[in-house]
């Protein structure tokens, strides 16, 4: 039996019946609540329109047909740098102009003194510390993609969109980069989309999956790992669980392998 | 007075283009902007355009230094690189 109640809170993101057509990859009729503090994760083959739902949300792209909502404010028109969301995408991680200390601040706000003790302890979490002073042409696909998840979580943003950006990593490593983050979500208070090909990675970390196909979004099902298990129909809105998932790494096979990994 | 933009592999495919976009009429970056919009709108790249310029919110960054909406008047002496990013970063 499902503990997944639908919520009246407002949701942290939300799309209402939106579509857009770019002749090779389209949605239609996406209709999706990220409830706060939920990691939602969307899984689907190449072409089912799952970037896009993130891009949208971004900002980067505009629908023809539907809207946006961030926090309950239409956010449809509001261009991408003032949206307070973070994106971390699949390719084109950095700023190649920048080095990673510049790349890792980029979208961070705050007095400057606070913004490098928080640049320093993400670094330090990270494992990139040593990277600060390099351009971002001379570190590894790796290095990348974890100085890409700091930017990420040090931009005035509580909500961060994931594009398949721990693909590169081995399956240990991407383990340990999802309880890192699942850490941060818990801390933080922020809620995640994260578009990924694995299922297996969807099912550790998710609260929610969504699946689409061309276009569609065909099943909405909490996962096993949650407080509870459910399933709605294609459209509707996403459960919401009313307790704050609770967040540990006991799911982590070995979660003395991450210090190796990071060295 | 030929430029190159370079986009990233989403804009490029979002535009139908090539990755790497050469312009010959590149006087001042607002004159190689204009003639990157012109190629955007021919391919049919309309999300990248807004009101017929290149969408404000993609980041030009000319030879590795960043460049805004202010700097349409930077003369170029061609050969540049002007890179076209996604601000990836949100806040």
């Amino acid at each position: 039996m499902s503990n997944w109640i639908q919520s009246d809170l407002t949701p942290a993101l939300e799309w209402r019946d939106v579509t857009l057509d770019l002749g090779e990859f389209a949605i239609r009729d996406v209709s999706l609540r990220l409830e706060p503090r939920t990691w939602m994760c969307v899984i689907g083959p190449t072409g089912a329109g799952k970037t896009l739902v993130l891009e949208i949300a971004a900002g980067f792209l505009r629908p023809t047909r539907g809207q946006v909502f961030r926090g309950g404010e239409n956010i449809t028109r509001v261009p991408p740098e003032r949206r307070r969301i973070a994106y971390i995408p699949q390719d084109d991680l950095l700023f190649p102009h920048l080095d990673v200390r510049a790349n890792l601040l980029y979208g961070s706000r705050g007095e400057r003194e606070e913004l490098e003790h928080r640049l320093h302890s993400v670094a330090a979490d990270l494992r990139i510390s040593h990277l600060l002073d390099r351009r971002v042409h001379v570190i590894s696909g790796g290095e990348a993609q974890r100085v890409a998840l700091g930017r990420g979580l040090l931009a005035d943003a509580d909500v961060l969109l994931l594009d398949e950006c721990t693909s590169a990593l081995d399956e240990e490593t991407r383990e340990i980069v999802g309880d890192f983050l699942l850490e941060q979500r818990s801390q933080r208070e922020i809620s995640v989309i994260h578009v990924t090909h694995d299922s297996a990675e969807a099912e550790r970390l998710a609260d929610v999956t969504v699946t689409m196909a061309a276009g569609r979004i065909t099943r909405i099902e909490t996962n096993d790992q949650g407080p509870g298990r459910g399933r709605s129909e294609p459209g509707a809105p996403a459960p919401l669980v009313l307790q704050v998932p609770q967040v540990s790494r006991k799911h982590s096979r070995n979660p003395q392998l991450g210090e190796k990994i990071w060295q | 007075m030929a430029v190159t933009f370079e986009m990233t592999k989403r804009l490029a495919e979002m535009a139908g283009l090539s990755r790497c976009v050469e312009v010959g009429d590149g006087r001042t970056l607002g004159e190689a902007l204009q003639s990157l919009s012109n190629r955007l709108r021919e391919a049919g790249a309309n999300t990248l355009l807004q009101n017929g310029d290149l969408h404000p919110s993609i980041l030009v960054v000319v030879d590795g230094e960043a460049r805004s909406a202010h700097d349409r008047d930077l003369p170029l002496a061609g050969g540049e690189t002007i890179d076209l990013l996604l601000p990836i970063a949100g806040g």
